[in-house]
């Protein structure tokens, strides 16, 4: 999920750091300074569990919890992304600086997304609204990567083994295995730690 | 920041990085980003070369081995690979020169790309690198969520491998399977938990020594004619090579 520098052409690449940066203005307005050590450690949650690798076939594959980070942390999920992909460059080599804006944008936007659709149904059981959203943040995130590759080139497009179509058949079990993940891990929250999810849910519903 | 926590966290296991003169981080900072985003508007190969050249030169003068720099260098290839290949082979065998263009240029790119990010932060402590943000305008509440996620994101991943030993202990076989999803759910919810019972804790103790939102910062150290100097090489270097690739070839 992670894209390289040197991927995105320029103009790509400026243009979905403008919008990151924006993105980062949104998620820190009216922040508190309680909401600072929450969201700081949320990224280094996100940041952690990226090295968990799970074998599919010959390769591995890891979570990326948009649509956790959304449903628990809101507005301020594109912040915890940014900082964890900023982490993952700097210090893993995963990514890289100029494209960490198109990185941060195509897992905020299914987060911020995540986070409207989860609290919208709140008939439905917590694992099965869970696994909704993680399974959709991917595809979500896909469907962006995919129009920021066809941006830069449309050769990325072109041909049956396309990088394109090899992303998008590469990422079918990644988000079979985000609804799963997911979806367990919010109903061990709402188990162990409901107030996560009702402080969440509560604010959404004073701010709408 | 890499060097830092290497030596804070397997400092018995990671070779030690010299030191060299210390470079003012905001003049650092700005340089290195202009040169890696102009680096990726170059469109020519050999330019790209020279580039590349000169962001090894930079990385090796920071105190990284070849040895080192290669090793990181590595990480990229998985991710090369899966955008080049099927760039190469896509519209046919043999790959038309166009397409191998394409992603050699891609891999350029990459690597010249990362190789001077490796430079701008590798050796340099993140306390100085973070402060340089905030002296640039980044918001506090950014710089202070990059520092604490940096500082709790190793414990984080100490936990997570101190589970997972634990797993593998009681025989848990990792794979796509209903089961093993559900553990690595549960497993990735109850770290959550614990951040967010230790981000009250950190929360209360930082709020005991009077946080008010950000970390205490001490002033900008004074840019010298050194650091002017240092920053314009590589800024120089690369708008040569663009003006180069516009005017003359």
């Amino acid at each position: 999920m992670h894209i390289a520098d040197g991927v995105l052409s320029t103009s790509v690449a400026v243009g979905t750091s403008a919008v990151t940066a924006a993105a980062l203005v949104y998620a820190i307005k009216g922040m508190k300074e309680e909401e600072i050590p929450k969201t700081s450690l949320m990224a280094g949650v996100f940041f952690a569990v990226s090295l968990i690798s799970i074998p599919v076939g010959p390769s591995t594959i890891h979570p990326v919890f948009a649509g956790l980070l959304g449903v628990i942390l809101g507005r301020r999920a594109p912040l915890a992304i940014f900082v964890g992909l900023l982490l993952q460059a700097v210090l893993f080599q995963h990514g890289g600086l100029t494209t960490l804006g198109a990185n941060t944008l195509m897992l905020a936007v299914p987060a911020l997304l995540s986070y409207g659709l989860f609290y919208g149904m709140v008939k439905r059981q917590v694992f099965l609204r869970g696994a909704f959203v993680g399974g959709l943040s991917v595809m979500i995130a896909v469907v962006l990567l995919v129009a920021l590759l066809l941006l830069t080139d449309p050769r990325f497009g072109e041909g049956t083994l396309s990088v394109i179509n090899i992303l998008v058949m590469g990422h079918l079990p990644l988000a079979v295995m985000e609804a799963l993940v997911t979806g367990s891990a919010l109903k061990l929250i709402q188990k162990a730690k409901p107030e996560m999810l009702i402080n969440q849910g509560t604010a959404l519903s004073g701010s709408s | 920041m890499g060097g830092n926590h290497h030596s804070a966290h397997h400092g018995k296991k990671q070779h030690s990085i010299p030191p060299v003169k210390p470079w003012e981080p905001r003049t650092k900072l700005v340089a290195g980003l202009i040169y890696v985003f102009c680096v990726i508007s170059l469109g020519d190969l050999r330019l790209l070369g020279a580039a590349f050249a000169f962001a090894v030169c930079f990385a090796l003068w920071t105190g990284l081995t070849p040895g080192q720099l290669l090793k990181k260098l590595a990480v990229l290839v998985p991710f090369l690979a899966l955008m080049s290949l099927p760039l190469l082979f896509s519209g046919g065998i043999p790959p038309a020169p166009d397409r191998i263009e394409l992603a050699a240029l891609i891999v350029m790119k990459a690597l010249t790309a990362m190789t001077f990010t490796l430079f701008v932060f590798t050796n340099q402590p993140v306390e100085e690198m973070l402060e340089a943000m905030e002296h640039l305008k980044m918001p506090a509440a950014i710089t202070t969520t990059i520092y604490l996620a940096y500082r709790y994101g190793f414990l984080f991943i100490h936990d997570m491998l101190t589970t997972l030993r634990a797993l593998k202990a009681r025989l848990f076989n990792a794979r796509l399977s209903r089961y093993s999803l559900e553990i690595y759910g549960e497993l990735s919810g109850g770290l959550f938990i614990k951040s967010i019972n230790r981000s009250q804790a950190v929360y209360q103790a930082m709020a005991a020594r009077s946080f008010q939102g950000k970390m205490p910062i001490s002033a900008p150290r004074p840019i010298s004619g050194a650091d002017w100097a240092k920053a314009a090489l590589p800024t120089v270097f690369v708008a040569v090579l663009i003006i180069l690739e516009q005017v003359v070839l």
